[in-house]
């Protein structure tokens, strides 16, 4: 229900209204609209609470302010209301958070009640200031925590790095010993199982020793004596006389001594030979690095 | 005045009490709340006119319509409430031309000058009723609360700018909320007049 009667009412002129300060003939037109218009009538509270704020809040001045003192609180109804307003208006200031001044307090109990409001809410920022800082540090924790983890698992993995590097050096070292082994002459049992004496060559002419080698013979084995010692290292050289060729070489070795007199051992392998005659020349190292022949040793292979 | 109307004690019966608010209601069923507007109108109508027994007259204009329709059975003013202000004006002028015929010729007529607040007030009787506002205002919805802090409270930005943006929040138009936050603020103090402090919205 709210005719509005084609007339616009603002809210200054609800204000002036309520203050006394409008002719009659409008103060009349307002009465009624206060009374029959919806709109007017719910309007025209509020500019009258807006206003009992006012003055409450002392927002109130000039001739504003004693227009209000001299007409508007001259009813005891509306004194009760600006009374109202004198607890209402502190109390919906202090609940709004954003509120830009707050009227003083007026109550012992409401101010200890902010008091302990103000002190629950330090308390309350504090706690929330451990927790993060808590949280922080369980945080930092768990990251160091993982750190050491990853160390000792580096540490681990290098371990085993180490371990396995040691492993390969000991397999390392082995074949190398094994291959040293192989490179070295040839071990006691490795030895020829068939050997000649050869004994140095006269003028006189005398039998050509023979040898018979038997099937399965690996190597031959020579010790081939000497009359003197005259030189450090020899050196024997395996010759076939039927085409005057050197088929095989010694290395450099030191002359062996023994009851019978100085020798050079040498081993053939058995292959190259083949039933014939061959020489042997025997070659000594001066010390001045130069070689010469020092003889020539004869012998002959024999079929079984 | 018919005894069908009103009582001995000039209060309404509840017949005519029912047929005024259905007059009232004007085909709206308001469950009282017409009533009750009607009847805070009247009382501040009298009140700007300065008349000391406001609510008297308020309830006076009232029985005046339910003997009406009583007698009458129907009025066929409309709407309801602008009859209510004519039958309003007559309780006024009835009651100036009253205070006339008793005014003694010797005495003066004294403005009702106001006494200062805040001082009168005794701080006994000022604290109860701080107490009585908070306990008032922890009785309320709290969206209630936060309705009335935010439209009532000073902050800085501009009061009807802040309102309007409460309105557009609530999805309501900015004159129904100003109804709300009047109901809220009426029931909060008539929660602080009442003796026992009780939540009277």
């Amino acid at each position: 229900m709210s005719p509005s009667h084609g007339i616009a009412v603002h809210d200054q002129q609800l204000l002036r209204y309520l203050l006394g300060m409008l002719s009659p003939d409008e103060a009349d037109r307002i009465d009624e609209l206060s009374v029959v218009d919806d709109d007017i009538a719910a309007r025209l509270r509020n500019v009258e609470d807006d206003l009992v704020d006012g003055y409450v809040r002392g927002a109130l001045s000039g001739d504003m302010l004693q227009r209000f003192e001299s007409h508007y609180l001259s009813s005891p109804l509306r004194r009760e209301r600006v009374s109202f307003a004198r607890q209402f208006v502190p109390a919906v200031d202090r609940a709004m958070p954003t509120a830009g001044s707050l009227a003083p307090r007026r109550s012992i109990r409401t101010g200890w009640m902010a008091a302990l409001a103000t002190a629950a809410a330090v308390l309350l920022f504090a706690c929330v200031g451990l927790i993060v800082q808590s949280v922080r540090l369980d945080r930092g924790l768990t990251v160091a925590e993982n750190a050491r983890i990853a160390l000792d698992q580096r540490t681990r993995d290098l371990e085993r790095q180490v371990a396995d590097l040691r492993a390969t050096n000991r397999n390392v070292e082995s074949e190398l010993e094994r291959v040293r082994e192989s490179s070295a002459p040839a071990p006691q049992q490795d030895a020829p199982r068939i050997a000649l004496v050869l004994l140095p060559q006269t003028r006189s002419l005398g039998p050509v020793p023979t040898l018979a080698v038997p099937p399965g013979t690996a190597r031959l084995g020579f010790e081939l004596r000497l009359e003197s010692n005259d030189y450090a290292r020899y050196q024997v050289g395996l010759r076939d006389p039927a085409v005057n060729t050197t088929a095989w070489r010694s290395g450099w070795a030191a002359l062996k001594s023994g009851a019978a007199g100085a020798a050079v051992l040498v081993a053939l392998p058995a292959e190259l030979l083949k039933p014939q005659h061959y020489t042997l020349d025997l070659a000594g190292r001066r010390a001045d690095g130069g070689a010469e022949v020092v003889g020539s040793y004869t012998f002959e292979i024999v079929p079984r | 005045m018919s005894p069908d109307v009103l009582r001995e004690d000039g209060k309404l019966t509840q017949i005519a009490f029912t047929r005024l608010l259905v007059w009232l209601d004007d085909g709206i069923e308001s469950h009282g709340e017409r009533y009750l507007e009607m009847r805070r109108r009247l009382v501040s109508y009298f009140d700007r006119r300065n008349r000391p027994s406001s609510d008297e007259l308020a309830d006076e204009t009232l029985n005046r319509i339910a003997r009406t329709l009583n007698d009458v059975g129907v009025i066929e003013t409309k709407p309801p409430a602008r009859y209510c202000y004519v039958v309003a004006r007559f309780v006024l002028l009835e009651d100036l031309r009253r205070e006339r015929r008793h005014v003694p010729l010797d005495e003066t007529r004294v403005p009702d000058v106001p006494r200062p607040f805040g001082r009168a007030e005794p701080d006994v009787e000022r604290e109860r009723r701080l107490e009585c506002l908070d306990r008032c205002l922890e009785g309320l919805k709290p969206e209630q609360r936060e309705l009335i802090v935010e439209y009532y409270a000073e902050s800085r930005q501009k009061k009807i700018e802040r309102r309007r943006e409460l309105a557009k929040r609530l999805g309501i138009t900015m004159n129904a909320l100003a109804i709300r936050a009047w109901r809220i603020r009426e029931g909060l103090m008539k929660c602080v007049e009442s003796s026992t402090c009780a939540p009277q919205i």
